[in-house]
């Protein structure tokens, strides 16, 4: 389970501080796929970056499994980040000179993994989101956008992470591939028992999530509707 | 796939910028090693030149030379003061005197007068010592015939050749000289011998003293070996002078040591002497030399700072571009460690390939390049250098003059600046190539590591907001 209390993150800007997560609270059975629903600048992504640890909160806690992330030093957040998180991202921010399967190596290659074991695992992770054969020799520029998707979700199970992270990872896909993809990490949430956390403001997402938030200017407005 | 490999890898992700990156840095590289080379061979000659200057050093009275000037010799006294200083191995004391019908010998000098003494013979010691006389018999000098005095020599062994001037001292009949012995015995010049009749055993008078030649010498000149050489000890109480000393040849522990010797002596004893090390005859050359090395060294840390500065605002330039990925490398697992691994690991991809680049760039260009500097300074040396003997020979060794053939200091310093500067050429050795690949390595490390390192301390969230 996931558990956060009172988060808040705060940014400096010209006309004073803003606060672009305020005081949120929200707690995720594991397994589940949550959406986090809202418009551009509601705080989705910064909700998303406080989760995976990429920032650091000016207030508030967040747990996984009773261990507080915020608390962590910056050793044991790289490990945090390394086996717990995936990170699925809008413009897939794959390596552009590694190819597909080298691209899924890399997360187990920072665990340590031998290099054989890494490279058995991204081929077969690729399989498992629908890239065989010499597309995973491909590099990300010829490959298409769902594609590169894909190769990024592949990276993202690579460490067997507890919990995924998807900004907006339909946001450069035409609808069909969207909703693929969708449908992919639906998939995947419940034979890996991960839990998925994506930010969107994809309507069509809705209908395939364990439970929405909706999110405006850094505050819920709904918390935890059950939506499937 | 390691961090290390994709760092190289990584190197090649712009052919046109690796291309780029590759000229500009191996030009600075190959101006550092072609610095370096120039350095390494103006440094050997330096050290060769000191070699061959010796370590011997000449202390004479101050304001005298030979049998010109005027004021106190020295004593032994002070030759003990100066073999008690540090790095002094050895002091070998000279007492010079002239026969004359003055001091009643029966020698005739081998040496004709010729033009030079005769115009010498009315301004008496203005030539080196030439101070003209009478043959025994003349009263006085009006249209007489004149003769040179013959020089005498006092040393204390007869193997020591520095103190006399000589190149050499080859005993052709008799013996030599007993280092220690006070009797009243000298070795002949040759061509003094021939002139007087003398061979080892018969006597010859000076000083209303009857003297015996024990043997005759060559020393491949006229003017020594028209000269006599006795027991110092001998000499000096045969011309009441007692514990005197006209010069002493100091000689240094080691060549690196000689001015640190000139030094001490200087101070010890202060103005009463005038010291002269044959280091001071080459200050030119070395001078000359030392501007070389000066130049090539600014100009080889200008190289190194030029390169690191390129590599460093080029990383910069690469690490801000990827600014986004490497939160995202972050965002994965990456620790900032391997981060900075591939960042180094290409910033030593683009040295490497440059330093090959730079050290081809540095064979081609190392000569011609040292032929310029050299040239430059060479003219320049040449000049001071003859300028210097323009002015005049600034006295010879004991005896009165320098030997016919030696020439003077002036010369010398001509000549050792031209011999230190010629034939200077670079050769590249394993020592440069170590220095130039530690150089290159550490371009690399600095070069990469700072920008690398403050990419990788920031927070992934910000790295991957592209600001």
């Amino acid at each position: 389970m996931i558990k956060a209390d009172g988060l808040v993150k705060e940014f400096m800007t010209a006309s004073g501080s803003v606060k672009a997560v305020d005081d949120i609270d929200m707690q995720v059975e594991d397994g589940k796929f949550v959406a986090l629903v809202g418009e551009s600048g509601s705080g989705k992504s910064t909700l998303l970056s406080l989760l995976g640890a990429l920032s650091k909160p000016n207030a508030g806690s967040f747990l996984v499994d009773d261990t507080d992330i915020t608390r962590l030093n910056d050793h044991d957040l790289i490990r945090y980040r390394r086996d717990s998180v995936g990170f699925v991202f809008q413009n897939y921010s794959l390596v552009p000179n590694l190819s597909a399967l080298e691209n899924v190596m890399l997360p187990m290659e920072f665990s340590g993994m031998p290099r054989e074991e890494r490279k058995k695992r991204a081929a077969e992770l690729l399989s498992q989101v629908g890239l065989d054969g010499d597309k995973q020799a491909r590099k990300p520029a010829r490959l298409s956008g769902g594609e590169q998707q894909r190769v990024g979700i592949a990276r993202a199970l690579a460490n067997h992470p507890r919990l995924i992270l998807a900004d907006e990872p339909t946001g450069n896909l035409d609808s069909k591939t969207g909703q693929n993809i969708i449908t992919l990490l639906r998939e995947l949430s419940r034979s890996e028992n991960t839990t998925i956390v994506a930010a969107t403001h994809d309507l069509s997402i809705e209908e395939q999530c364990d439970r929405i938030y909706r999110i405006r200017d850094g505050k819920f407005i709904d918390n935890g509707d059950d939506a499937a | 796939m390691d961090s290390f490999t994709r760092g190289v890898r990584n190197a090649f992700r712009n052919y046109i910028r690796t291309t780029s990156v590759v000229i500009i840095l191996a030009i600075s590289i190959g101006l550092a090693l072609i610095m370096l080379i120039s350095l390494f061979a103006v440094n050997d000659r330096i050290d060769s030149v000191r070699a061959s200057v010796g370590t011997t050093i000449t202390v004479a009275p101050a304001g005298i030379r030979g049998f010109q000037g005027g004021g106190e010799l020295l004593t032994e006294s002070d030759a003990d003061t100066v073999s008690s200083l540090d790095h002094v191995a050895s002091v070998e004391q000279s007492f010079t005197s002239r026969l004359t019908t003055d001091t009643d010998t029966t020698l005739q000098s081998a040496i004709d007068p010729g033009s030079f003494g005769q115009q010498n013979s009315g301004s008496s010691g203005q030539s080196g010592g030439a101070q003209m006389s009478p043959p025994p018999g003349a009263s006085g000098m009006g249209g007489a015939t004149m003769t040179l005095p013959v020089m005498v020599n006092g040393v204390q062994d007869n193997a020591s050749l520095q103190s006399l001037g000589m190149d050499k001292l080859d005993i052709v009949s008799g013996e030599g000289l007993a280092s220690t012995t006070e009797d009243n015995v000298a070795l002949v010049g040759s061509q003094l011998a021939t002139k007087n009749n003398l061979q080892p055993g018969s006597t010859f008078t000076a000083f209303d003293t009857q003297i015996k030649v024990v043997g005759i010498f060559d020393s491949g000149n006229q003017f020594s070996n028209s000269s006599l050489l006795m027991p110092i000890d001998t000499l000096r109480k045969l011309a009441s002078s007692e514990g005197q000393i006209n010069s002493m040849v100091v000689t240094a522990d080691s060549s690196a040591n000689v001015q640190a010797v000139t030094d001490s002596i200087k101070s010890e004893m202060g103005s009463k002497v005038d010291v002269v090390s044959q280091l001071d005859a080459t200050s030119q050359a070395l001078s000359s030399l030392e501007g070389v090395k000066s130049i090539t060294r600014y100009s080889l840390a200008g190289a190194l700072i030029s390169a690191s500065v390129i590599l460093f605002l080029i990383m910069l330039m690469i690490v801000r571009e990827r600014r986004q990925e490497i939160g995202v490398l972050k965002a994965i697992g990456a620790s900032n460690v391997k981060i900075m691994k591939q960042f180094i690991s290409e910033s030593l991809t683009f040295t490497l390939m440059s330093a090959v680049v730079g050290t081809v760039l540095g064979f081609a260009f190392s000569n011609p390049v040292l032929n310029i500097l050299i040239n430059s300074s060479s003219s320049q040396t040449t000049q001071v250098a003859q300028g210097a003997f323009r002015g005049g020979p600034q006295g010879g060794p004991p005896g009165g003059g320098a030997p016919p053939g030696a020439g003077g200091p002036g010369r010398q310093v001509v000549s050792a600046s031209q011999s230190a500067l010629e034939n200077l050429n670079a050769v590249l050795d394993y020592r440069l190539l170590v220095y130039g690949l530690m150089a290159a390595l550490l371009i690399a490390v600095i070069g990469s590591s700072i920008p690398a390192w403050t990419i990788a301390r920031i927070r992934p969230a910000e790295a991957m907001s592209g600001e």
